[in-house]
């Protein structure tokens, strides 16, 4: 299963290699995706591609050092009723999650968005949700 | 004069017996490529074009009726985004691009229209200053487009024949109406529906004109006129256009906002063309590929942005655009599924016999050009400015000896040049107290290699607002060749502001 996690680290532990522990001990590649850094915590969205108890592994390793862990089971999402199909978020998307298909309507491709958010800006009816 | 295939008149005999031939543009273009121009215009009478952009040249007359007691309001808010009341008592316009009071531009005139047509409810206050026939001073109600005696769409500057294309060669993400573009020519952002664009299609303006009845936002509307800055031979046509908004349809009229540029109104128009001689069939049948448009560099400060090259709405709908030796996504702001759906609609309501094509009263404006602002008064220029021979240094020169020369000259900012004078870096007080922290020893070891200037020519609000973009204080004001001509600094220009009488500032409330 292709999983994602939000991670967030309080200022106590943000300077410990605790993701590369995970990686070492699972023996699985985390892919991080997104990662911001503020004045009262840091803030991480990695993805894992593992079977499901490896996940609840890295899960488990993480926690016991003091990382807060958030499953999302959803990231991105289109308003239907909103979107007009313009296609401005494709030019801004870096991974092609978002392409014009069939009928030039809009598709969303979950497995390839990084959440880099540039699609929110971009959309001029605010018809993209994304969850992070 | 092209030989007449048919008439106007003829057509709609057509459309009453319900024997009429209608394409979309899309389909004819088709048509005309599988079974050639001259079979496709003897089958089809009407083509029926559409586009679905935005569009802020756009907005609304409203009559809101009168209270009891009435009153005369000079200013009014529809959710707080100001009405343009510069009419009488309770008449008012609402422009796409006015936003709210207390939302800014993530609502706005675009919005207002679409929740009217919505038929949501919308919360109108009005101030007057009390006149013996207007009493009332203050009003404020809640409204929905039912309560309104009149609501007529009438869009200054609609369906552009055609549409730049833009990009960005600069450092700097900039957010335009094109959307946003990212730095380094990272996409291409471009608007229009080529081979579907109404006003394209009829390119030299033969069927089209003042009275010719469209589809506009879902309903019935009228071309009023040419639209401004309508530019025929630069097949950048325009056309003004009203309606009965209270026909209208919220599917075809959406408040929009393009991050950090503004509100606005997507508006669908769709125009009719009969096939009335070959010329008029010839045109409707240009296909993508021979539509061509600009793409403008967006990130040059000037009306006269230079143009990269020349590329095919074929090739913009693609998705992707060669620019120089490599790939360039291109999006569009307008949308070509909903530009297929008005185009769509528009033919079922002529195979329904609904809607019936009208001769215009009079033909489009063809000689009329789009000129630009004359600048008639003096506009401080960075030349005269800037400090001409400021204190500059080599890459090679000690920490040491530049701290010094800088507090002798009293300066914060030092140009670093070449033997020739040209520059290659930058160095100010924060990277002489940086090169103490890490013991450096020369210049070319803190200085800032990427560095923003100003030409001589520029004026200074244009360097102002790019001082504030890049959050710096100082630039260096350099010739075609990079040679360092002097500097400009904030000191600078509140020097300018002190001598003017602070005439450029924006004061805020007292």
């Amino acid at each position: 299963m292709k999983a994602r996690l939000e991670l967030r680290y309080s200022p106590a532990h943000v300077n410990k290699p605790i993701l590369s522990k995970a990686i070492l001990e699972s023996g699985v590649p985390i892919n991080i995706l997104n990662a911001r850094l503020t004045a009262t915590e840091g803030i991480m969205t990695v993805e894992v591609n593992a079977d499901e108890n490896v996940v609840s592994k890295i899960i488990g390793i993480l926690r016991s050092n003091n990382v807060e862990v958030k499953e999302i089971p959803r990231y991105v999402e289109i308003n239907r009723d909103k979107c007009i199909d313009c296609g401005a978020c494709t030019a801004v998307c870096p991974t092609d999650a978002l392409t014009l298909g069939l009928e030039r309507k809009l598709v969303l491709e979950e497995e390839k968005c990084i959440l880099c958010g540039n699609c929110l800006k971009s959309c001029p009816v605010r018809a993209v949700v994304l969850y992070k | 004069m092209d030989e007449s295939l048919r008439t106007i008149g003829q057509i709609n005999n057509k459309i009453a017996k319900g024997d009429v031939v209608v394409l979309t543009a899309e389909e004819f273009v088709k048509l005309a490529e599988s079974s050639g121009l001259e079979r496709a215009s003897r089958e089809v009478d009407v083509v029926t074009t559409g586009t679905f952009g935005a569009m802020c040249s756009s907005g609304a007359f409203l009559n809101f009726g009168h209270a009891d007691p009435p009153i005369k309001m000079t200013k009014a808010w529809l959710n707080d985004v100001p009405v343009y009341k510069g009419l009488a008592a309770v008449d008012g316009y609402i422009g796409a691009t006015a936003f709210s009071e207390t939302k800014g531009i993530d609502y706005g005139g675009g919005h207002v229209i679409e929740d009217l047509v919505s038929g949501r409810e919308l919360i109108l206050r009005g101030e007057g200053y009390g006149t013996d026939c207007y009493p009332r001073k203050h009003v404020e109600t809640v409204i929905t487009i039912h309560d309104l005696n009149q609501a007529v769409l009438v869009n200054p500057r609609n369906a552009y024949q055609r549409y730049f294309a833009a990009t960005n060669s600069s450092e700097r993400t900039l957010y335009t109406y094109l959307g946003t573009l990212l730095p380094n020519y990272g996409n291409i952002g471009y608007s229009g529906s080529g081979e579907l664009s109404p006003l394209y299609k009829d390119r030299d303006l033969e069927t089209l004109g003042i009275g010719s009845r469209i589809f506009l936002g879902g309903g019935i509307g009228y071309i009023m006129g040419e639209g401004t800055q309508h530019y025929p031979a630069k097949y950048l046509s325009t056309i003004m256009v009203a309606g009965d908004l209270k026909k209208m349809n919220p599917r075809f009229l959406r408040g929009a906002t393009f991050y950090k540029y503004g509100s606005t109104l997507y508006v669908g128009v769709g125009i009719p063309i009969p096939i009335v001689n070959m010329n008029v069939a010839r045109n409707a049948a240009t296909p993508d590929r021979e539509i061509y448009t600009e793409i403008i560099d967006y990130s040059v400060p000037s009306v006269n942005r230079p143009i990269l090259r020349r590329v095919s709405y074929e090739e913009l709908k693609s998705g992707k655009v060669g620019l120089g030796d490599r790939t360039v996504k291109a999006a569009s702001m307008s949308s070509l599924r909903m530009a297929v759906e008005v185009a769509e609609t528009l033919k079922k309501w002529i195979l329904e016999g609904v809607f019936k094509l009208s001769r215009p009263v009079a033909p489009l404006n063809k000689d009329v050009v789009q000129k630009t602002m004359p600048l008639r008064r003096p506009e401080p220029k960075v030349a005269e400015l800037m400090r001409k021979n400021p204190l500059t240094a080599n890459p090679k020169d000690s920490i040491r000896d530049v701290s010094e020369r800088m507090v002798r000259g009293n300066v914060d900012h030092v140009p670093v040049v070449d033997e020739q004078n040209r520059l290659v870096g930058i160095v100010t007080t924060w990277d002489i107290a940086k090169a103490v922290a890490i013991n450096a020893r020369t210049l070319e070891e803190i200085m800032t290699r990427k560095v923003i200037v100003a030409k001589p020519q520029e004026t200074v609000d244009i360097v102002a607002k790019r001082m504030e973009q890049h959050d710096i204080t100082g630039l260096p004001v350099v010739d075609e060749e990079n040679r360092v001509l002097g500097l400009i600094t904030s000191a600078d220009l509140s020097r300018l502001l002190k001598t003017q009488g602070g005439g450029v500032v924006v004061e805020g409330p007292a």
